[in-house]
């Protein structure tokens, strides 16, 4: 027991360091990136300030204090939400981000949610099929999948259904069209979002579907799985009860590690359907240099991927009684 | 802990295991495609009709004879741009993969070699790297950085060196974990001899699987910046040309067709045609996996009731079985083989391994794994209690017939508890509630003799001891009328092993089923078989009761078996003369050897002083061992399972260290070999591993293999080593010795491979030997034939030997002395004799007794022994 108590107090340490270091990161970015730290503010507006404006502005925005103070102030001013101001919007980082982040969380967790399932569920039915033509017509499916660029695919997505078939519209959340009924909106929104869905479950299969087929295979190698056969159960059952459960540590693993990565977005397929995601906002702001934004974005990002691992480790014992909370170890090994 | 999600996840994200035969379809289509992509990128410029950045053309203009696929929207000709973009392409890909592989090959292998702090450091930082959202980084990189194409090539490599090094790490560990390099570097192989014999080789067709990947997702990543405008403008590749058809919305035009579709399936084909080379590379080294057979593959099944057939008094019949492995070129695993099993009775199936007779078993149950099947056969089954007339094997299963598997320790889901596994079997064929499903569990679990605590754990929380007995209680839940064991109680201890025994003889007993017991321990088998049938290469070739084939058997090689066991020296009267000469030979020469002990001071060759190490998972420990061997001396070291006698042989080699306490090796302690580096202490002191399917280098020449130990220490001249090999061969007894020194080990026996180990074990000349279970993996005829052969090669040699084995029978017949080790120290060490006639330690009492009980097998009831022979005095 007291081994677990420590196990998890030396996680909350390692994940405490970590956000730490982030946070110190992002700080400094001001003090690497190219131009003086107004400059970085401000963006090229900085260039045509006289001198004493300059200073007053440096007075206005704490750069003038020692940088131990500006450390603290900034840590402070994070746990109030405070971010800055986007030079591109002129509105504060926070709202600009809050703005977005609907939008990605929505596009990029339904795919994310939609590939695991059907990516396991195909991984499964390969594994189970090995080498026979299932098998071989899945995998070679799933590998041409993930070696097709995204955007390029997406692109394909556009010109059959948009612009051959007119099924859908190509860009943007929603239409204005739609007019302000509830119904109306949501049915444009899920309209908007099948085919950018579709584009990124069709990036995004592949990865799953290897790992869930890879799984599968080894459990059924298992001593375990020939005992639960001898036991007299249908194959349907051995598949469903043993196989399937004792495989799904790994994919829910990718699972949760790639919902870190969620609000990163996925730039490519939301340049390519222009929506308005967070992928798409780091790309703008790397453009147009706006450097408090992508500080406010970055910050963002570094927060989810910690939570992502904190909930992993946290959930990991339903999956598999070997691992206990904070120690994700295998017990038996 | 983000290192662990990460290692779960990376070990299975490798597709290594294979659709069937199509590895070399793999191989074919990649390498095809790597060749095409290159030779088009290399001669571009030759083939590429116009120059790519002059505007040659009208621009937007269709596929014609001009222009084969069109112009864009600056009038460049599309399919120059596609050419000479490939060579941007690939050369982004090629350097980016092969700079990242570099760099991860660095970090990987100093890892997995070095090993300590480097090792933990450079995996976070590695961890680290992994979990970052590296697209975002890049985009954000290469804005800053400016586009140009060694930004795009530097910001790629970045993120990109961290998964193979990740992957070559635990590729280092595994192959160094294997038991061969153990092996070489117990025998003084420094890092670089391990490095260059073993562990560049293993890693180089990886390298090239990872570097094919790598390259692959290069070209990927390349795409997506250009495709963002972040490429280098100057050197359009296939992406730069989508960033301008997505410019100028292409893609909502008829111009998709050829200004869209092609670049994209360029890309995507080169991608594929690495991948498919990493997959074809990667497969050709991965090895054959084994599974569960789905109900395909059995025998033609015939379950009929007992009131149906009343002549018969069997309850299961098998005739004319075969059973093949492979579809290729299929082995006969079991040729044509009829068997009765009548009603209550123990029938025992033994025989060595590769005989077919756990064959027989699975496929009597179609539990073959796959490439096994059968392909001819009948089974019978007379049913106790009334089946459905379309009933098949997955009916019977685990009602009539219950199971228990080799291993069976293996055998529960790890995920589910222990009662909720024996529901679940009863459920499958009992129509019942929850509520007494459970209650039925808990008195099978009861049965067995589980105490009420261990009900609802899972497996990993029990011992090894307690997930056999639930195995079996899951196997006779449903009361079956048969039960087949296979290998029920290979590598266990004698006690373990003996009690496992007892409890399947009472089960049988009070229950009345019948029971199939499939075994190579042909004591273990006798002790509770009425009748025998032995196995060989596929056939039965006697059977018989049990009593008949021990005291009449017809066919050699039951003959052969049975001459193989270990005598104890106290049971047989038949081995009592020779027994008591050994004895007093022993006793003899043990007394004299005490007496120049004493006479010389410590003329010991391996002394453990009050060695302490705390080992294995559940915090075993070793507390305050001495041991002491003398040169030309034999000690057994026994003990049960877990009891850490191979920690203690392995410290001695320095394959472990301990935390307390002394090592003396031939006058000198470890420290002071230490100071004179590994290599010269390893010229004293062998080690001989317990396995020899895996201490023997699957890869190299016998000849070699023997050799390496001279080639460490630089013996001698080339022709020296070779005379030297030659010598030691002939010495074990592989003659003509040039001939099996050009050979494989996988054309070896056990046997001959365990002699081959022998032979690298003595080629040095070494004054201590260390066997770990030299024969546990060997078949009864051939432990007896290694261990003579052993020890007279010690004998002939001086040399001094430490005998690691659970078998007190086999210690009791081969060694001089004899120590128990449990509970962490030594518990007793005395002579053979003075140990089986005047054990004092109760532990010792136990193993005896236990030998003794599953030895006596098929004769008498142990408490008729004849009493212990009398040392004379």
């Amino acid at each position: 027991m007291r081994s677990r108590i420590q196990a998890i107090g030396s996680g909350v340490l390692e994940y405490g360091v970590t956000l730490l270091a982030a946070l110190t990161v992002n700080f400094a970015l001001p003090y690497v990136a190219p131009g003086d730290p107004l400059h970085y503010r401000l963006g090229r507006a900085v260039e045509s300030l006289s001198v004493e404006q300059r200073a007053e502005l440096l007075e206005t925005y704490g750069l003038d204090q020692p940088i131990h103070i500006q450390y603290v102030d900034y840590l402070l001013g994070i746990t109030q939400g405070e971010l800055g101001t986007s030079v591109m919007y002129g509105q504060p980082v926070s709202d600009v981000l809050l703005q977005r982040l609907p939008w990605t969380l929505l596009l990029v967790g339904s795919a994310l949610v939609l590939s695991t399932v059907v990516g396991t569920l195909l991984g499964g039915l390969s594994a189970w099929r090995e080498g026979d033509r299932t098998d071989a017509a899945l995998m070679t499916a799933h590998v041409t999948a993930e070696s097709a660029p995204a955007f390029w695919v997406g692109m394909l997505v556009i010109a059959v259904f948009v612009s051959w078939l007119g099924w859908f519209p190509s860009y943007g959340v929603s239409s204005v069209a739609a007019g302000s009924s509830y119904i109306g909106s949501i049915a444009s929104i899920a309209i908007h979002l099948t085919l950018p869905l579709l584009t990124l479950t069709v990036a995004r299969i592949g990865g799953i579907y290897l790992i869930a087929r890879g799984s599968v295979l080894t459990t059924l190698g298992e001593d375990f799985l020939l005992f639960s056969r001898a036991k007299g159960l249908s194959d349907r059952d051995v598949l469903l009860r043993h196989a399937l459960p004792n495989s799904l540590l790994p994919i829910y693993t990718r699972f949760t590690l790639q919902l870190g990565s969620v609000v990163g977005g996925a730039v490519v397929v939301e340049t390519v359907f222009s929506y308005p995601g967070l992928g798409l906002l780091i790309y703008d702001a790397a453009i147009a240099r706006d450097y408090p934004l992508l500080q406010g974005a970055f910050l963002v990002l570094t927060v989810t991927v910690i939570a992502a691992n904190v909930l992993a480790d946290l959930t990991y014992p339903f999956f598999d009684p070997r691992t206990t909370a904070g120690n994700t170890r295998r017990a038996a090994e | 802990m983000i290192s662990n999600h990460l290692e779960e996840l990376l070990e299975e994200i490798t597709p290594s295991e294979g659709i069937g035969g199509s590895r070399e379809w793999f191989l074919v289509i990649g390498s095809i495609g790597v060749v095409l992509v290159g030779l088009l990128a290399l001669f571009a410029p030759l083939l590429a009709p116009f120059e790519p950045d002059a505007r040659v053309g009208p621009p937007f203009q269709a596929p014609n004879t001009d222009h084969l696929l069109g112009t864009d929207d600056l009038g460049h000709d599309l399919l120059s741009l596609l050419l000479v973009g490939a060579r941007v392409s690939l050369l982004v890909g090629v350097v980016t993969g092969s700079v990242a592989i570099l760099v991860g090959l660095l970090v990987g292998v100093s890892a997995g070699l070095l090993g300590g702090r480097t090792e933990i450091v450079l995996m976070r930082f590695v961890d680290v790297v992994l979990t970052l959202p590296f697209l975002p980084l890049v985009i954000v990189a290469a804005a800053v950085l400016g586009p140009s194409l060694w930004t795009t090539i530097g910001v790629l490599t970045a993120v990109m060196w961290a998964r193979p090094a990740r992957e070559l790490r635990s590729q280092v560990l595994s192959v160094r974990n294997r038991e061969y390099v153990q092996a070489s570097s117990s025998m003084g192989g420094s890092v670089f001899h391990v490095a260059r014999t073993y562990i560049i080789p293993a890693l180089l067709p990886i390298v090239i699987a990872q570097l094919a990947k790598a390259v692959g997702a290069a070209i990927l990543l390349e795409a997506s910046l250009s495709f963002l405008g972040l490429g280098d403008p100057t050197s359009p590749s296939w992406g730069t040309v989508l960033f301008f058809a997505q410019k100028q919305n292409a893609f909502l035009t008829d111009a998709w067709t050829w200004w869209v579709l092609p670049p994209g399936l360029a890309i995507t084909a080169s991608v594929l045609s690495f991948t498919f080379l990493a997959f074809g590379v990667e497969r050709t080294t991965g090895n054959e996996r084994r599974r569960v057979a789905t109900d395909t593959d059995h025998a033609n099944v015939d379950i009929q009731n007992t009131e149906d057939d009343k002549r018969s008094s069997n309850v299961l019949e098998v005739s004319s079985l075969t059973v093949e492995y492979g579809n290729k070129e299929p082995t006969l695993a079991v040729d044509d083989v009829d068997l009765e099993l009548r009603k209550k009775e123990v029938l025992g199936v033994v025989g060595e391994s590769g005989s077919g007779k756990s064959s027989v078993a699975l496929a009597v149950l179609g539990l073959l794994r796959t490439p096994g099947r059968v392909t001819s056969g009948h089974i019978t089954l007379t049913a106790a209690r009334d089946v459905e007339d379309d009933a098949d094997l997955s009916d019977i299963r685990g009602d009539e017939i219950g199971f228990v598997p080799q291993e069976a320790m293996n055998a529960l889901d790890p995920r589910l508890r222990l009662d909720e596994q024996i529901v679940e079997a009863i459920e499958t064929h009992r129509d019942c509630d929850r509520g007494e499903a459970v209650t039925r569990a808990h008195e099978i679990l009861e049965t067995v003799g589980l105490d009420e605590s261990s009900y609802d754990k899972y497996p990993h929380e029990l011992s090894g001891g307690m997930r056999q007995r639930g195995v079996i209680a899951t196997a006779l839940v449903n009361d079956p009328s048969v039960l087949i064991v296979d290998e029920a109680t290979t590598g266990l201890d004698v006690v373990t092993k003996l009690t496992v025994l007892e409890l399947l003889e009472e089960l049988q007993e009070a229950r009345g089923f019948a029971m199939i017991v499939v075994s190579h321990d042909l004591p273990a088998v006798t002790r509770v078989a009425d009748r025998l049938a032995v196995m060989q290469a596929g056939s039965v070739v006697e059977i018989g009761t049990t009593s008949r084939l021990t005291s009449s058997a017809e066919h050699d090689y039951t003959k052969r078996l049975l001459d193989a066991r270990t005598p104890l020296p106290v049971s047989e009267p038949i081995t009592l003369n020779k027994t008591k000469t050994a004895v007093s030979e022993t006793t003899n020469t043990a007394f004299e050897r005490d007496a120049r002990d004493n006479e010389l001071g410590s003329q010991q060759s391996l002394i453990y002083e009050d060695v302490s190490k705390e080992f294995g998972k559940d915090e075993q420990v070793l507390t305050g061992v001495d041991l002491g061997v003398a040169s030309g001396e034999a000690v057994a070291l026994i003990g049960e399972s877990g009891a850490g006698k191979s920690t203690l042989g392995r410290m001695a080699v320095d394959l472990e260290s301990p935390d307390d306490g002394s090592i003396t090796i031939d006058g000198k302690s470890l420290d002071r070999w230490h100071d004179r580096g590994q290599r010269q202490l390893a010229r004293k002191i062998h080690y001989l591993f317990q396995d020899p399917y895996e201490s023997l280098p699957p890869n190299r020449r016998v000849g070699e293999i023997v050799r390496e130990p001279l080639d460490i220490h630089e013996v001698g001249t080339d022709p020296e080593r070779a005379e030297r090999v030659q010598r030691a061969l002939a010495d074990v007894g592989l003659e003509p010795a040039d001939k099996y020194a050009g050979r494989y080990p996988t054309q070896l026996s056990g046997g001959e491979r365990q002699r081959v180990a022998l032979a690298r074990a003595i080629v040095l000349e070494p004054t201590v030997l260390i066997a770990d279970e030299p024969t546990s993996m060997l078949d009864a005829p051939l432990q007896h034939e290694v261990l003579t052969l052993l020890y007279e090669l010690i004998d002939e040699r001086n040399i001094a030997l430490l005998h690691i084995t659970h078998d007190i029978a086999q210690a009791g017949a081969f060694a001089d002395r004899i120590a128990v080790l449990h509970d962490g120290r030594i518990v007793e060490e005395a002579t053979p004799t003075t140990i089986f006639q005047q054990p004092k330690h109760e532990q010792t009492q136990k193993l005896i007794d236990a030998a003794i009980a599953v030895s006596s097998g098929g004769q008498a009831d142990p408490k008729e022994q004849p009493q212990p022979i009398v040392p004379n005095q």
